[in-house]
């Protein structure tokens, strides 16, 4: 299965690579909404969690524009059934998942500075926010991968996707907007605990998103 | 060599309460060939998705055998050879990048140059598939199916979009393989219908 994994993230990340579709959907909205923010309240000091809320806005909508299209290219281009003939069901559910967990990683690699920059962010605890900041992209990725999965068989997608991955997501932006939240305000209160449950809940989503992934696949 | 073999037994499909096809009974092993043809619509994309394994049916049960092994559907598809009109490669990589993504391996060996040579496409291989036409994406489909020597080959229309010398390469490769694969094609050419020992009528 390793070896299936291999090829199918090798042909993922060069197709996404030659169209750049996702990469400059998801680059261009989150570069806009942060120099934006940046402009509108420049001079003006915000509080840790109307910094945290806006860049968790940032990212889940950067998702919502970039992580699905994994799955829903596969289907619009027709070439689903050629990987499906190549592929084993849980090898596409696990490269599709570790590319979209390195796809939202680079993503907010990219974000995360120009964010601070922009907003003179001062982060108190850099390790929890580093750790909050990964562990929060992994959940959403997570999410997103078996979601992308359902709505690419489905008509409506763009709207689906949004619709159906907010109130699964509310656990992952709660936990996450607090963890930044605590990252930014003191050193001495900020802790790994959500971090933790982050990557918990990223853990089991995987797995049951695992488990029903063929139910959802498999044409019937 | 193992033998591969399927057995479909009271096979039905639907599409919204409305019958494809019902009780279908149905027994090939390699070395069968099998022509499915009838009329536009009469569920002959459908039947040889079910028989490739990729597709459910209804209701029925198809029982895939590899030597000794029962195995299941998605492992038989992942051992097959399948190509259809509705099914793409990749537009945004070459050639070379979809045989090698096809590949068991990741790499393309001297059996595939061959096959490439053989369907004329050798000089082609280092070009966008997108910049393909829609002859050479077919001998292209047609190479990634057959290249890891599948046990059974699943054939959709495998004539569509070819000239004729196009048509003369897969039909003589599909004739210098029928005895040792099964081969399963779903047509309404009078002369890929001829290369199969047995053809089933759908809706007629």
């Amino acid at each position: 299965m390793a070896g299936e994994i291999f090829r199918n993230l090798l042909k993922d990340f060069r197709v996404e690579l030659r169209s750049r579709f996702a990469v400059n959907l998801s680059i261009s909205f989150a570069g806009t909404m942060t120099v934006s923010i940046g402009i509108v309240t420049s001079g003006v000091p915000l509080s840790p969690q109307i910094i945290s809320l806006l860049l968790w806005m940032i990212f889940f909508f950067s998702a919502m524009n970039g992580l699905s299209h994994i799955f829903v290219r596969e289907v619009d281009q027709g070439t689903f059934m050629f990987m499906n003939n190549k592929i084993g069901t849980d090898a596409v559910y696990l490269s599709k998942l570790i590319y979209n967990a390195v796809f939202f990683a680079v993503i907010q690699v990219f974000i995360t500075p120009v964010f601070i920059f922009f907003l003179q962010v001062e982060v108190k605890c850099a390790a929890v926010f580093i750790a909050t900041v990964f562990s929060g992209g992994l959940a959403i990725s997570a999410t997103s991968t078996f979601l992308a999965a359902m709505v690419s068989r489905a008509g409506g997608r763009g709207s689906l996707f949004t619709i159906m991955s907010f109130p699964i997501l509310i656990p992952v932006l709660w936990a996450a907007i607090n963890g930044t939240i605590r990252s930014l305000e003191n050193r001495a209160a900020c802790g790994l605990g959500n971090p933790f449950f982050l990557l918990a809940f990223s853990g089991m989503i995987a797995a049951l998103s695992f488990l029903l992934f063929r139910h959802v696949w498999i044409e019937e | 060599m193992k033998l591969f073999s399927l057995s479909a037994v009271s096979l039905t499909k639907e599409y919204e309460g409305r019958p494809v096809f019902s009780g279908m009974k149905l027994d090939v092993s390699t070395g069968d060939s099998l022509a499915i043809t009838g009329k536009n619509g009469s569920g002959k994309t459908t039947l040889i998705k079910i028989l490739a394994g990729i597709m459910l049916p209804s209701s029925g049960s198809i029982e895939f055998r590899y030597g000794q092994d029962v195995i299941e559907a998605e492992t038989a598809a992942r051992l097959s050879g399948f190509t259809a009109p509705y099914m793409n490669l990749y537009d945004d990589l070459d050639g070379m990048e979809n045989l090698c993504f096809a590949s068991a391996t990741g790499r393309i060996g001297p059996e595939t140059e061959e096959l490439a040579d053989r369907f004329g496409l050798t000089v082609h291989l280092g070009k966008r598939v997108g910049h393909y036409s829609s002859g050479m994406k077919q001998r292209l489909k047609f190479i990634a199916a057959v290249m890891n020597d599948p046990p059974a080959l699943f054939l959709d229309e495998p004539e569509t979009n070819l000239d004729a010398d196009g048509k003369k390469a897969v039909f003589s490769y599909i004739k210098s393989v029928s005895k040792r694969m099964l081969v399963v094609i779903a047509t309404n050419d009078i002369h890929v219908k001829q290369l199969c020992k047995r053809s089933i009528l759908l809706g007629g």
